[in-house]
């Protein structure tokens, strides 16, 4: 069931219609526009997922291609390698901002 | 290019077709937030609870859960393991495997992610697709294990009592509930009902449910 969900989310209809329930607000996806079915929030956290890789791709992402994305496997790695490179990448930041220098300097009363 | 026989083209065709008629229902089954279906000429529907239902439920689920803690026949998921443990049946261990079988995977994503070589790429999806059997193994024996317990029991019971209440038929133009009572509801033995379930999962249970 899940592999069929995400590939009625990765094919191009539904992206198209995706795009454009973000951009106009006259645009339905379901009957319902609140109180989603727990499959309908599943189909949607998957049209957000591909959405992103797509846009990933149309910005020249060397990993990732318009013959990868149909490849569940492919893609959840991709995901993976794309959150530990972030991680990663914040952690460096983290530590390139810790000067050494305490903002706070308590000193303790000579009686 | 391969030279296809006849029969793995009628094969490849026939099981397009079943696909096609899967991303059908499923595109059926996404259009609202209450799903219909026929079965002998009737029309019945399950839909999700509403705030009302919801909180029967939770009243039911209550009094189910202090008749349960008060029968000697059951016993809590912490007492169950402990019982496990004493016949060298490591719940705790089960789910460390689940876990270091999870960082596995994870190390062979990442490794997939960056392969471009097609005999690579089908090496690392085998390894993937192996552990992911292994992890869903000892997922699914670490569940039956707990099936037993007061816990488990108490959400089994919630779930029956929600399709119970959210099953409904047309009848003219109103929807009606199809069972009167939920000891109705449980002693129906139709396949109506394994088809509301299912249903019913679809919507109320996420993925993250099922693990």
């Amino acid at each position: 069931m899940f592999n069929l969900l995400r590939k009625l989310a990765c094919s191009i209809e539904w992206q198209i219609l995706y795009a454009r329930c973000k951009d106009c607000n006259g645009i339905k996806l379901f009957d319902n526009d609140k109180d989603f079915s727990a499959l309908q929030l599943s189909f949607l956290s998957f049209l957000e997922m591909y959405n992103n890789v797509y846009l990933d791709i149309a910005t020249g992402e060397e990993l990732m291609d318009d013959k990868r994305i149909q490849d569940p496997m492919l893609v959840d790695a991709y995901l993976v390698y794309k959150k530990e490179e972030k991680k990663n990448k914040d952690k460096k930041e983290t530590s390139q901002n810790n000067t050494g220098i305490p903002t706070l300097i308590c000193r303790r009363r000579r009686q | 290019m391969e030279d296809k026989s006849k029969e793995q083209i009628i094969k490849e065709t026939s099981q397009k077709l079943i696909e096609l008629n899967k991303l059908e229902e499923l595109e059926h089954l996404l259009k609202n937030n209450t799903i219909e279906f026929e079965e002998e000429g009737i029309t019945y529907r399950v839909r999700k609870p509403t705030y009302a239902e919801r909180q029967e439920n939770s009243k039911e689920r209550s009094k189910r859960y202090l008749q349960l803690l008060k029968d000697d026949n059951y016993i809590l998921r912490d007492q169950l393991i402990q019982i496990y443990k004493k016949r060298d049946i490591n719940i705790e261990d089960m789910e460390k495997q689940i876990g270091a079988l999870q960082s596995e995977i994870k190390q062979f994503q990442l490794k997939l992610a960056v392969a471009k070589d097609q005999k690579d790429i089908d090496i690392l999806k085998e390894e993937i697709n192996k552990l992911m059997e292994i992890q869903m193994g000892i997922i699914v024996k670490k569940s039956d294990l707990l099936s037993m317990c007061i816990e488990s029991n108490l959400i089994d019971y919630s779930n029956q009592y929600i399709v119970y209440m959210t099953f409904e038929k047309k009848d003219e133009d109103k929807w009606v509930r199809v069972f009167n009572s939920f000891e109705e509801f449980l002693n129906n033995e139709s396949s109506i009902i394994d088809k509301a379930v299912y249903y019913s999962s679809q919507l109320i249970f996420r993925r993250e449910d099922y693990v």
